[in-house]
């Protein structure tokens, strides 16, 4: 910023405010107008708070660029951040504080499945009483609900379902001969999204679901999971797909290793990869047993370090640049961010598409406007590997699935599976 | 205090039981309701959970949201006391369901039952005792709903039902106890204090002694106790004016009888020695007794020397007893002494004694008066009766005599008139003189005495001298009254013509 441009601003203030007494002070604050704000309930606290931080970290990343260069059409953009804990019920709450703020404009990456999709029905019981319809962007889920009626037209999302995700992890263990899928999830519609994803995805692939173990929403790595195992391995599994938070899947792993099997367990986007993988080292460096082998993830973004991609090396930038943290009075304290991960540069390319869509609207905070320029999109260009286009009945951004696996205790791009041929 | 323990331990002993009793006894119908109304209340929660899950569950099935169906069921697995809830699609998989980490055998085994709902009671690895119920969807063509309802929730929660119950059992036990020993204390107190005052007082007696007073709060108390303290203090008060006004009357007969006692001597002093009355030899005897009776009854009699060769006798009876019968009964005596000091004509004697006594009689007493005046040198007798018991006369051959009734008594009125008569009395004739009190003593079945049995008794009596005439017919009195102590003075005199027998 230079000097004169400072001084020009101090004088508009200043003009602006003589302007409002000689009006009679008649508004006792400045108009928030000037500000676009995205309203963010996401867990903060809790096992899954890397989540949520990660997350807003990226996209926060992301506005700070843009605010820096004047924000959308002179206007910055904030985001209002809530904590649910991955909590359903004060998920809802935030959702109700949110949507009487008048001042926040849409919903914008929500994390989890049992929290969005209950927020969902908030949404549209929302729009139907008041007549004043919020979008949600972006949520950090894949799961079904929001992709499809009663409540798909009320959210655009980015990133490809648990569906894909499932697809694709069956189909290449079936590739390669691992027929026999077993399932670990969440106890939740989160773990039910992937159950039934890779239910159906088995059957497309001449494979069989044959054992599926559960373990309850906020279980973390003091769990125990020998039972989970147990029940797996018995029935004769030879790949795991996890559908799980990143602290869960860790004990998981862990369990299983201890227990001598040493089964490929592939887990999907939402466990946060890196925040699972620095979990896993953690316990590697404490044991003699390698956690972090015969790892497989699902990715829903390109890898961060895939810096042939401009969106990865803006990603970078900004993330050295900014390094955001979270408001302490939102964020439990005590968790240590991560420098870069798939979480934080799928909230940054979350936020890159909202300022294309704020950019595209007329009047960023009316909702028609929104919804006309999201469904506007079309073939945009994130700095990906694939565009991103939205139609009025299509809200699917990304469809592409990445696979990762752990090599020297770094994730790095999958493309081999032959590894695992049984 | 004893009596306060007694009373104390009886009524603690009693309360102890009685709660007991309604402890267990409540504590008892309190699970048993509660269990059947937990029951109850679980199958229909159970039911209308999972007919709501049920009703939902249709679109979400046929629309193939699977994540949406496990968000409902998570929701109704928040409710207090669903252990887990399972759906089912028509082939039997489970498409959506709460069980960590899988579903449990005996619920997978579980066969549905058509389109009705129905309840199973089975018991689940890890979860124990369950109430599942099980309803279909559309009539089991799109699968079932089932509910799993905790029964150890219904244990648990009669457990801590009949706990509190018991609890609050034991706080009103103790409350109780509590009112109960200050009831107690309020009641045994007063009592206490009745009692303590009521020992002081037997040891003091009624008479005196310090006694302490009852306490004022105790007789001011409005209850049965305090009505009780008051009849106690009321009955004291009688106690007390009665005994006191017994102490007056034991003084009062002390006076009397002092008084009665002195009239007697009076009586017996002022008669005379009939020896000493003689004053020397004379050729015939006279002799008398009184028996007084307890109350002086006014009884005399006398013998006076009126000149070398006469004497006078007589036998008197005054009306009343009493002091005043014996004041009567001196003034006579000495009207009878001064009229015969005077004149040789016994009613002419009557007459002055009783112009005397009739002049200013205010209390109206009156005196039967029988007088002799026997000439000793032949034995002739003069004689006035003033109203008295006529005499006999036994002759010496044994034969008895009665004379006349005769006269008024004396007393009466100024104007009287009495008349002398005359009789004479033979060698060996006596001539008996008595009062009412031998005619009319009682036997102790009542009857009199009478002037039949006296007029026998003299008839068959043959006495020897007067003296044994007086001492045989007093003893006969005495047999008769049983040795009672006569009602009236008793008085009998002899007078015996000539030498006594040998």
């Amino acid at each position: 910023m230079t000097g004169r441009s400072g001084l020009a601003k101090r004088a508009f203030v200043v003009t602006v405010a003589v302007f409002l007494v000689a009006l009679g002070g008649a508004r006792d604050s400045a108009p928030a107008g000037d500000e676009i704000v995205l309203g963010m309930s996401a867990a903060f606290s809790g096992p899954s708070r890397g989540l949520g931080v990660e997350l807003w970290r990226g996209a926060q990343a992301y506005f700070d660029a843009i605010n820096e260069d004047g924000g959308i059409d002179g206007r910055p953009v904030s985001l209002r951040i809530l904590d649910d804990g991955y909590d359903p019920q004060r998920a809802i709450e935030n959702t109700r504080l949110l949507l009487e703020d008048d001042d926040v404009v849409a919903l914008f990456s929500f994390v989890g499945t049992p929290t969005t999709t209950r927020v969902l029905p908030l949404l549209r019981l929302h729009d139907m009483d008041h007549g004043r319809r919020t979008l949600l962007f972006f949520p950090f889920t894949g799961a079904q609900p929001l992709r499809h009626r009663p409540y798909g037209d009320l959210v655009f999302n980015l990133r490809a379902s648990y569906r894909d995700e499932t697809e694709g992890l069956v189909a290449r263990f079936a590739e390669v001969g691992r027929r026999k899928i077993g399932i670990f999830y969440q106890a939740d519609a989160y773990g039910r999204s992937g159950w039934d994803g890779v239910r159906r995805a088995a059957a497309r692939h001449d494979a069989a679901l044959v054992a599926e173990a559960t373990y309850r929403r906020g279980d973390d790595l003091d769990g125990e999971y020998g039972r989970q195992v147990e029940i797996l391995r018995d029935a004769g599994a030879d790949a795991v797909i996890a559908i799980g938070a990143y602290s869960a899947s860790a004990g998981f792993i862990r369990d299983a290793r201890d227990a001598g099997w040493d089964v490929p367990i592939a887990n999907v986007s939402f466990v946060g990869s890196e925040n699972l993988l620095s979990l896993l080292v953690g316990l590697s460096e404490h044991g003699d047993r390698d956690y972090t082998a015969n790892l497989v993830n699902s990715e829903v973004v390109p890898h961060y370090a895939d810096t042939s991609l401009s969106a990865v090396a803006e990603y970078r930038e900004a993330m050295r640049r900014f390094d955001p943290r979270p408001d302490p009075s939102v964020a439990e304290p005590g968790y240590l961010p991560l420098e870069y991960g798939p979480v934080s540069f799928e909230g940054f390319l979350n936020a890159k598409l909202m300022a294309e869509v704020l950019r595209r609207a007329d009047d960023p905070t009316e909702v028609d406007d929104l919804l006309r320029a999201a469904q506007g999109v079309s073939a945009v260009d994130l700095g990906v590997d694939a565009t991103v286009s939205y139609s009025k009945e299509d809200h699917e951004g990304l469809e592409k699935v990445y696979f990762t696996t752990v090599e020297n205790g770094r994730f790095v791009p999958l493309t081999d599976w032959s590894r695992w041929s049984p | 205090m004893r009596s306060r323990s007694k009373l104390f331990t009886k009524t603690l002993v009693i309360l102890l039981a009685v709660f007991a009793v309604m402890a267990n006894g409540a504590s008892l119908l309190f699970g048993f309701e509660l269990y059947s109304s937990l029951v109850a209340e679980y199958r229909s929660k159970g039911r209308a959970i999972a007919r709501s899950i049920a009703d939902s569950a249709v679109d979400l099935l046929l629309s193939s949201d699977v994540e949406t169906l496990q968000a409902t069921v998570d929701q109704f697995n928040q409710i207090n006391g669903v252990s887990y809830v399972l759906v089912q699609d028509a082939s039997g998989v489970p498409v959506a369901h709460t069980f960590v980490p899988e579903v449990p055998a005996e619920v997978l085994e579980l066969e549905p039952d058509g389109r009705k709902y129905r309840v199973t009671e089975i018991e689940i690895d890890g979860l124990g005792d369950t109430l599942n119920v099980t309803v279909p969807i559309l009539g089991g063509l799109a699968g079932d709903v089932h509910v799993g309802m905790d029964s150890k929730k219904i244990q648990s929660r009669i457990w801590a039902g009949v706990i509190r119950m018991q609890v609050l059992v034991l706080l009103i036990l103790a409350a109780t106890i509590v009112v109960a020993i200050a009831l107690v204390r309020r009641i045994s107190r007063p009592l206490g204090d009745l009692t303590v005052h009521a020992h002081a007082l037997a040891e003091a007696g009624l008479g005196g002694g310090d006694v302490p007073a009852v306490d004022p709060r105790t007789l001011a108390s409005q209850d049965e106790i305090g009505d009780l303290a008051r009849a106690f203090v009321r009955m004291e008060g009688e106690l007390r004016d009665s005994a006191e006004q017994l102490q007056a009357a034991a003084a009062m007969q002390e006076r009397i009888e002092s008084e009665l006692r002195i009239a007697r001597e009076i009586q017996t002093s002022i008669l005379p020695k009939i020896e000493s009355a003689l004053g020397g030899r004379v050729p015939f005897e006279i002799d008398a007794a009184m028996k007084p009776a307890r109350e002086v009854g006014g009884d005399f009699y006398d013998v006076i020397r009126a000149g070398p060769d006469h004497f006078y006798f007589a036998v008197g009876d005054v009306s009343g007893k009493g002091i005043p019968a014996c004041l009567f009964m001196a003034v006579t005596m000495t009207l009878l002494r001064i009229g015969a000091a005077e004149v040789l004509d016994p009613a002419e004697v009557l007459r002055r004694v009783n112009r005397e006594l009739s002049r200013e009689n205010d209390a109206c007493m009156f005196v039967t008066l029988f007088l002799g005046l026997i000439e000793a040198r032949t034995g002739r007798i003069s004689y006035s009766n003033g109203g008295h018991n006529p005499p006999y006369v036994i002759r010496a051959d044994g034969e008895v005599e009665i004379l006349q009734p005769d006269g008024v008594v004396l007393g009466w009125s100024e104007d009287t008139e009495f008349h002398s008569r005359k009789l004479s009395l033979a060698d060996g004739d006596e001539f008996f003189l008595y009062t009412d009190g031998v005619t009319e003593a009682l036997d102790p079945e009542g009857h009199l005495f009478s002037d039949q049995r006296l007029a026998d008794l003299l008839a068959k009596l043959g006495a020897e001298s007067a003296t044994e005439l007086v001492g045989d017919v007093l003893n006969e009195v005495d047999e008769f009254a049983a040795n009672e102590p006569p009602a009236d003075d008793v008085t009998v005199m002899a007078v015996r013509y000539g030498p006594p027998r040998t």
